[in-house]
């Protein structure tokens, strides 16, 4: 994702909005410019298939790429290399 | 630009009528109202609508427009002032954190405080809000900037490499799968048109695809327009208030090809009902919308217009006869777009679907109409028959009140050769009354209708049938719309024979100038069909008496009124 002020509140946002609970989340900058920063999420979520919600975030528009895995419950994901 | 000036923005303000040739600008009288004419804008010229708005207060009342802009998709641009940057944090005179707030109602947002990054931000807003899925972008930009010097750059490079309008296209294999659940025995389709047809520019695709298959095709709200009306495969408007027929028609189908639309829970109904024995077709640009609500068997993703066009190419044309005789049995015996059916009122009282039939007669379906939201907004959508694509302008998502008028004001400066109408209740009239203003002064020529019933109308008609007739704070007192049009010198007439609304409406179309019409209406005419909260659209009520006497058994009183209204 880019890295830049209020990036994370955009995801924050998005993941309040489908009641999805940040279990652990990692951020760290991943070029010497430092435009850019990976984040490492675990997921959880009580209504929603998460696969769905992941989607949601990649329209974000600082989100640059995503790969994810959900678990054989599809309320829980690990997102990585935002 | 529809715009209000303010403290941050006064430097803007002090140079944009050096402009005045490349920059038409609109003062509207509330900065909502200037937002919901900057989206109606949008929605008939297609092109980006611009509103602008101070801090604080003017940036805050930019938030509904920009939450309906968000809900239907609509290209649109919202600018609005920030405090100086040293300032940003210190709760300083009309500082608030724009951003965070519009947030979640925006597919993106900026902060600009460097003066060089304002052409490259100005290009990328315009690209995001009109590409892809369409859908508002907000600047944010604060004061220090203007008093700023930075070279010019005519053509910027964008920098927004996640960003891809179009983020999966389906390939023609996965579309050539379409034709063996086409072909498969005893399968019923129907289609759902929704808003994504209008917004691709598919119509003529769409038509195609139709005609070579033989679906019946049903309209979502925002999807009116995109299929032409009078063609013997449409079918009419699915949803809460939808045409029974098509109602019936969704419900019995298996399987089901939405294109365009988010099957929302204005159109499933229940949606355990709406799904059953049903397989899922989805064609839409947002991978996102596909899977979120229904099961999809078949997901094609993509613009629709590229979608339908190879779909055209490669699919084999069908025809199903019999699931045609069903439909045109519920044609005959439910009154298809018979305004006199699914509704009773008073004689003595003037009736909203006639009124609207009036309308729709008298322009000859040629005009825009801007619809505010209620009861007038569902009779509106099934009565009036349009001739044209985006012509009907609607607060679909969002359901926001006080949308009308300033939407249709947008639409008349988009589409100046064409007549434009909204239709109001009264209640969604005073929401945002004082655009009367914008449009006398500016000479705008939108015909106003306001239905008046001293009602929230749609609030009333739950009140009385699920909530035992207890009008709670839905009634109230109406000034004298006649005099309240004419201390802005808008003509206006006041009409409550159908002798009456027939002449006011003549008089209306002849004045070249904005014009109100105010009909004296029945407020305890109800709006059917109506699908109660948790119920299946096959068990749609039709009359008073349907929902008032079934709702011991046909009902859970429970789910209706703790359903989602």
């Amino acid at each position: 994702m880019r890295n830049e002020v209020g990036v994370l509140a955009r995801i924050a946002t998005r993941l309040r909005k489908f009641q999805v609970n940040i279990r652990s989340l990692d951020v760290s900058p991943i070029d010497d410019e430092e435009r850019f920063s990976d984040i490492h999420m675990v997921l959880e979520t009580k209504s929603h298939d998460i696969s769905i919600v992941i989607k949601k975030l990649e329209s974000l528009i600082p989100v640059i790429e995503t790969n994810y895995e959900v678990t054989q419950d599809k309320r829980i994901g690990t997102l990585c290399k935002l | 630009m529809f715009g209000v000036p303010g403290g941050v923005v006064l430097p803007l303000y002090d140079k944009i009528n050096e402009y005045g040739h490349k920059i038409k600008h609109i003062l509207p009288r509330n900065e909502q109202g200037g937002g919901f004419a900057a989206d109606g804008y949008a929605r008939v010229s297609g092109k980006v609508g611009v509103a602008l708005g101070t801090s604080g207060p003017g940036a805050t009342n930019l938030m509904t427009s920009i939450a309906n802009s968000m809900m239907d998709s609509i290209p649109t641009v919202y600018i609005t002032g920030q405090v100086v940057e040293e300032f940003i944090g210190t709760d300083a005179f009309q500082e608030t954190d724009v951003i965070g707030m519009s947030m979640p109602i925006v597919k993106h947002s900026y902060l600009v405080n460097k003066v060089e990054d304002i052409p490259r931000i100005v290009k990328e807003a315009f690209y995001l809000a009109k590409t892809g899925r369409p859908g508002p972008v907000h600047i944010d930009l604060v004061k220090d900037i203007w008093f700023k010097e930075a070279m010019y750059d005519k053509d910027p490079k964008m920098d927004i490499p996640g960003y891809n309008p179009i983020p999966q296209t389906c390939s023609d294999s996965e579309i050539q799968k379409l034709d063996k659940l086409l072909e498969k025995d005893g399968v019923k389709p129907m289609i759902i048109a929704g808003h994504g047809i209008e917004l691709s520019g598919a119509e003529k695709e769409l038509q195609a695809f139709v005609e070579k298959h033989n679906i019946p095709v049903a309209n979502t709200l925002l999807g009116l327009g995109s299929f032409p009306q009078g063609h013997e495969l449409w079918v009419g408007m699915i949803g809460m208030h939808g045409d029974a027929v098509t109602n019936y028609a969704i419900h019995d189908a298996n399987l089901i090809i939405g294109i365009g639309c988010r099957f929302d829970d204005r159109i499933t109904g229940k949606m355990d009902a709406f799904t059953k024995n049903k397989t899922f077709v989805h064609i839409e640009i947002d991978p996102a919308e596909i899977g979120k609500t229904v099961p999809t068997a078949l997901a094609l993703p993509g613009d629709i217009k590229d979608v339908l066009t190879r779909a055209n190419k490669i699919l084999t044309p069908h025809s199903y006869p019999d699931w045609w005789s069903q439909i045109n049995r519920w044609k005959e015996k439910y009154g298809f777009l018979d305004f006199t059916i699914n509704t009773v009122h008073d004689p003595k009282i003037l009736s909203q679907p006639r009124l609207v039939k009036m309308l729709s007669d008298s322009t000859n379906g040629e005009a825009i109409m801007a619809s505010d939201v209620g009861r007038h907004q569902m009779w509106l959508a099934r009565f009036y028959r349009f001739k044209h694509s985006r012509s009907h302008l609607s607060s679909g998502g969002l359901g926001s009140m006080g949308y009308g008028m300033s939407a249709a004001m947008g639409a008349k400066i988009a589409a100046p050769n064409r007549e434009v109408w909204t239709v109001s209740g009264d209640g969604g009239f005073m929401m945002n009354v004082q655009e009367l203003g914008t449009l006398a002064e500016y000479k705008i020529p939108v015909k106003i209708a306001i239905m008046e019933d001293g009602a929230l109308g749609m609030v009333r008609q739950w009140q009385n049938l699920l909530f035992k007739g207890n009008l709670s704070h839905s009634v109230f007192k109406n000034p004298d719309f006649v005099k309240l049009a004419n201390a802005f010198d808008i003509p206006a007439w006041s009409a409550s024979t159908y002798e009456e609304a027939q002449e006011a409406i003549n008089n209306a179309r002849k004045v070249d100038g904005p014009t109100l019409i105010t009909f004296k209406v029945d407020p305890d005419e109800h709006v059917y069909p109506m699908v109660p909260p948790n119920t299946a659209l096959g068990d749609q009520a039709l009359k008073d008496s349907d929902l008032l006497q079934d709702i011991q058994h046909k009902y859970d009183e429970d789910d209706l009124l703790q359903g989602h209204t």
